[in-house]
């Protein structure tokens, strides 16, 4: 465990060095909260309400959204640890006495442990000049989400892992990501809140454990969807096991394909 | 480089890049299957929030319908010709291997800008016509030979104002090193600019996103241009606006790249 919390810290390190690239950070999240509050000020108009929200809800949820959001880092790091693995530079996983799928997840642990405190920040600052319409987080909703977020990050984090391995068996998986990204940004209700879907579209989009990364923990922080926390945390953790499972497995089998010099 | 022969590379990579794709029929279908995966979620967000506000303020069922036709073109051509070339150039100056581009007898910015030109992009083209063509007929505008030739050169220029705003945010790789970030800030951007009609911005942010920021004329104009009630300024203001932001990124790729200190910055 401990060699395994060594590649967290170094992680967590490496991104202090990247100065620049946390200062974009804060503009990011500042951007979409921005984004969002002009799109849907223009759908509001003169209504005092769409979907059940209020403007000043819809501003919050986009805020929270934009502060969670950004802290999965395992997106970001399918590109190089595909890249390694064309490249030829996979061979070091195999060589130091770690494996390679619990590396991927600490390193991500890692950097997006640096990323929820540049976040954090992010949030704190953008939340100055929204003040007037922002609505005050639940503080019961914030703790009974962070264990689901927790696990809704782990469960991304094992899909872009077994995406970065696909890179033993396709030529490009630039495809495979962006699509996965797509469609996750959208299932997680990144793109727009869950609860704008019909009935029906949100029952199937429930069974998957994307809600967790935005929608669920951010409804929690408005002091709304606490009714369906349970089967939340049922159908996360029942992923979290069958992602873990399928990622090991994958892991083993592409691993055969191996060469010294890449792939 | 002289302009023709600047056409003359932009030509062999292009033929390069549909040999390889046709020997290798998955690269070609997966990029075919990544725009319609963006168009479908695109339309399914702009439905669902349509469907939300019922008829949201100022937006225009068919005119709304038109500007999606729009943005699903635009976006269709710039994935065909330079969205994956420039979006690898952080990476390239990360790791060194812009110096492969550099040392080649061609303008390094046309080499890894249509380096990875993608055919099966093109295909987004089909229901992006097919939703400009419907909607232009439910609002019962004419289709004109004249109004085809304006809507085809808005969206030319508008490829050229993206092109320019694409490399102006990955510039900044070169001072920076990783600008993760800011290409989250460019997704958001897009997707917004995507999502929302130009023609609803109002005040201050009308300003923004046409001139300081112009994600917001990208699909817009085009569609403007064709409704052609928009006013004698449509045509200067996207030109100008073009015009300012090919000089920055003409300018800021020099920088960039004298700053370079190859085998990685």
């Amino acid at each position: 465990m401990n060699k395994y919390r060594a590649v967290a810290s170094l992680a967590f390190m490496d991104r202090i060095a990247w100065r620049a690239d946390s200062f974009m950070g804060v503009l990011a999240g500042g951007a979409r909260i921005l984004m969002a509050w002009i799109m849907w000020k223009s759908v509001f108009g003169a209504r005092p309400e769409v979907a059940g929200f209020s403007l000043g809800a819809m501003t919050t949820y986009y805020l929270i959204g934009a502060f969670i959001g950004q802290i999965d880092q395992s997106a970001a790091y399918v590109w190089e640890f595909s890249g390694e693995i064309r490249g030829g530079m996979f061979a070091k996983y195999l060589v130091r006495p770690i494996k390679p799928l619990f590396s991927f997840l600490a390193l991500c642990a890692g950097r997006s442990g640096f990323r929820a405190c540049v976040s954090l920040a992010a949030v704190l600052l953008w939340a100055i000049p929204f003040s007037g319409v922002l609505v005050a987080p639940d503080p019961v909703g914030v703790l009974e989400s962070i264990p689901l977020f927790a696990m809704g990050l782990c469960c991304l984090a094992l899909v872009n892992f077994m995406v970065s391995m696909l890179a033993f068996v396709v030529q490009d998986i630039l495809p495979i990501h962006l699509i996965k990204n797509i469609l996750i940004d959208l299932l997680s209700g990144t793109l727009i809140p869950l609860a704008v879907l019909p009935g029906w579209a949100r029952s199937a989009v429930g069974l998957t454990p994307f809600p967790s990364l935005v929608s669920t923990p951010a409804m929690l922080w408005l002091g709304r969807g606490s009714e369906g926390l349970a089967s939340a945390y049922l159908v996360t953790f029942a992923w979290m096991a069958v992602l873990f499972l399928s990622a090991s497995a994958l892991c083993e089998r592409t691993l055969a394909r191996h060469g010294e010099v890449g792939v | 480089m002289s302009l023709e022969k600047n056409l003359a590379v932009i030509g062999t990579l292009v033929r390069l890049r549909v040999s390889r794709s046709l020997a290798d029929a998955p690269s070609f279908w997966s990029a075919f299957f990544v725009d319609t995966t963006v168009f479908l979620v695109q339309a399914v967000v702009f439905w669902f929030v349509y469907l939300a506000a019922d008829d949201p303020n100022g937006w225009y069922r068919w005119r709304s319908v038109f500007f999606v036709g729009t943005f699903t073109l635009v976006d269709g051509l710039y994935m065909t010709t330079y969205f994956f070339g420039l979006i690898k150039l952080p990476e390239l100056v990360r790791t060194g291997e812009l110096d492969v581009s550099l040392v080649q007898p061609v303008d390094p910015l046309v080499r890894i800008g249509f380096g990875s030109f993608d055919p099966g992009s093109i295909l987004l083209a089909l229901p992006a016509l097919a939703l400009i063509v419907v909607a232009a007929s439910n609002l019962g505008l004419p289709i004109t030979p004249g109004g085809i030739a304006a809507y085809l050169a808005a969206v030319v220029l508008m490829l050229v104002l993206m092109f320019d705003l694409m490399l102006l945010m990955r510039i900044p790789a070169f001072f920076a090193g990783r600008i993760d970030s800011l290409q989250a800030v460019e997704n958001v951007l897009v997707g917004f600019s995507y999502q929302v009609p130009g023609w609803s911005y109002r005040g201050a942010a009308r300003m923004v996103f046409r001139v300081f920021l112009p994600y917001g004329l990208i699909a817009s104009f085009p569609a403007e241009s064709f409704f052609g009630d928009s006013g004698p300024w449509l045509w200067p203001e996207a030109a100008v606006v073009t015009a300012a932001f090919t000089a920055a990124a003409i300018i800021a790729w020099r920088k960039g790249l004298r700053y370079y200190g190859s085998t990685g910055t």
